[in-house]
């Protein structure tokens, strides 16, 4: 049985897209981005918007979640 | 709460201006992005009204070539996928991915030239599809001129986003840039191995499907969860309820989600193994989503009252509670007793819908409701306009997946009657597309209140309002 030249363009690329993906896995595990999970959950906040603050309020200000509510109101 | 909250992973990131870094460096190309999106879902939605109206008024339109229903339909699929869906992912997934980096975008001009591109290639598509000249194969309808054209634009986004990536700031990589990543890096591989010349038959239809579905594999789904896993924590102030969860489920998803696409073909003269195969991936599939299901509504527990304050927190939710439920559908519309009764019904179009509508739409506006007060540094102008978006939208979308689940399931069970005659399967879904065609109208006209907001967010128009603090020190950072 002969594979056509397209079939065995189509496993190549197969092969190397597996390859790809098996090691950027084993990058992800080398540069120990699998470690400390915990923290990495964080990465999306920081000072100005930390945990415990709403960074969307279009629809109005939430009673708690805001502690510029005083500033807010003068400013209307 | 102001808390000493050290932030892991940010050390290296410039202190407190990478936001503004990356939000004004992303801004043109995003709204570019976003702006031919929203054209592209205007028309495709109007498309996707004559299609529908073709089903309770058969004559409508008949003797006008252009627009008759086997040319109205591909034009309605390709301009909402390679139109809107496409262009609002790109505008997502460059400005996520410059945040998630935090650091500038790269490549800025390689982007200008895929929009125009894109676009280039979507208009040629379907007013191709319109003249007649359609490829006649579902997806993939477009000819080559505009495929190539795609092909060239998702490989310049491509090499911007991870040339971006490349220039991070950070070294965490958070669980939507997995997704992003992955993403990036299959579709320009997928659409053009999908698109080369030399299938046939069966080969074709074989591929013809594996394509169909990997599109949701790697462009559409991917971006539904990276906006889902950013959004819901961001806009809530609390992380993610299990950061290993979320891992666990984007390599599960990478490793079972790429092989479903046969099961389209149930029932089709394909090896019975290959078919197998794909309905045993299909199952599978329940890992990865229950992971994401457990997650969101474990972040979501305690703080669902926030759905009141957030427009961006009220698309994504109802998104991402979508994608477990079309998703949970999907697994079991692909064992094949289940099959047997829905294939070749309008239930499988309201499954389309339950996934590229309830779910992926959804998570998209609630993107750009977040993401464009950022960009142009003005507030969405009428927040009642918000509301009546969503709920049109909401109640049309359910109207309609309930509409084509319930009729579809129906006309299934009459064509696998014997004893009926065929005609009957066909009448008896007459009232749910009446159904079908009411919820699309209620759709368009929650999208032309959308598009109205979006048209005064662009020219910074309407009334000014009060900004949230973030946004007055973005001017400082400006200056």
């Amino acid at each position: 049985m002969t594979i056509p030249l397209a079939g065995v363009i189509l496993i190549a690329v197969a092969i190397i897209g597996g390859a790809i993906a098996m090691g950027a896995f084993i990058w992800a595990i080398r540069t120990k981005q699998f470690k400390d999970l915990n923290t990495g959950a964080y990465v999306i906040f920081d000072k100005e918007e930390p945990v415990g603050e709403m960074t969307d309020t279009t629809f109005g200000y939430p009673e708690k979640n805001n502690p510029k509510k005083e500033e807010n109101k003068n400013e209307v | 709460m102001k808390s000493d909250h050290s932030i892991p992973g940010t050390e290296e990131a410039p202190e407190l201006s990478y936001r503004i870094l990356s939000d004004t460096s992303s801004s043109a190309p995003v709204i570019v992005f976003f702006t031919s999106a929203v054209v592209w879902l205007l028309v495709g939605t109007v498309f996707g009204l004559i299609a529908s109206f073709k089903f309770n008024f058969p004559d409508w339109l008949g003797n006008i070539p252009a627009l008759t229903f086997g040319r109205v339909r591909p034009a309605h699929l390709n301009s909402v996928i390679y139109g809107w869906a496409s262009l609002g992912i790109a505008g997502l997934y460059v400005w996520l991915t410059a945040r998630l980096c935090q650091t500038e975008v790269h490549w800025r001009r390689l982007l200008y030239i895929s929009a125009i591109l894109w676009n280039a290639g979507v208009l040629y598509g379907v007013v191709s599809i319109l003249g007649g000249h359609s490829q006649g194969i579902e997806w993939l309808e477009f000819p080559k001129g505009a495929q190539t054209l795609i092909a060239m634009a998702s490989v310049l986004l491509s090499l911007s986003i991870l040339r971006t990536f490349y220039g991070r700031r950070v070294k965490h990589i958070y669980v939507s840039l997995w997704y992003i990543l992955a993403s990036v890096i299959w579709f320009p591989i997928l659409y053009v191995i999908a698109n080369l010349p030399f299938y046939s038959g069966v080969t074709q239809a074989a591929v013809n499907w594996w394509y169909a579905h990997n599109i949701l594999t790697v462009w559409v789904t991917p971006a539904g969860l990276a906006a889902a896993y950013y959004f819901i924590p961001k806009v809530i102030g609390r992380p993610i309820h299990s950061y290993y969860l979320s891992l666990l489920g984007f390599w599960s998803f990478a490793l079972f989600y790429n092989w479903n696409g046969i099961h389209h073909l149930i029932g089709g003269p394909l090896p019975t193994w290959l078919i197998s195969v794909s309905i045993v991936a299909s199952v599978l599939m329940f890992i990865p989503v229950i992971t994401v299901a457990i997650n969101h509504h474990l972040t979501m527990v305690g703080h669902f009252g926030k759905l009141r304050y957030s427009p961006t927190l009220r698309f994504v939710v109802f998104g991402a509670m979508c994608y477990t439920a079309v998703s949970f559908q999907g697994s079991i519309q692909a064992l094949r007793s289940f099959n047997e009764i829905t294939h070749f019904t309008h239930y499988t179009v309201g499954h389309a819908h339950l996934g590229l509508y309830a779910f992926f739409t959804m998570s998209i506006f609630g993107a750009i409701y977040y993401i464009m007060p950022r960009l142009t540094k003005w507030e969405w102008p009428y927040p009642v306009l918000i509301k009546f978006h969503f709920w049109l939208v909401a109640l049309g979308i359910t109207l309609y997946v309930i509409s084509m689940t319930v009729g579809g399931f129906i006309q299934g069970l009459y064509m696998n009657d014997p004893s009926r005659p065929f005609m009957d399967s066909v009448q008896v879904t007459k009232p749910y597309l009446m159904a079908r065609s009411i919820a699309g109208v209620v759709i368009l006209i929650g999208h032309l209140f959308f598009i109205y907001l979006f048209y005064l967010m662009i020219k910074r128009k309407g009334v000014k309002r009060l900004t949230p603090p973030w946004y007055e020190k973005a001017e400082e950072y400006a200056r």
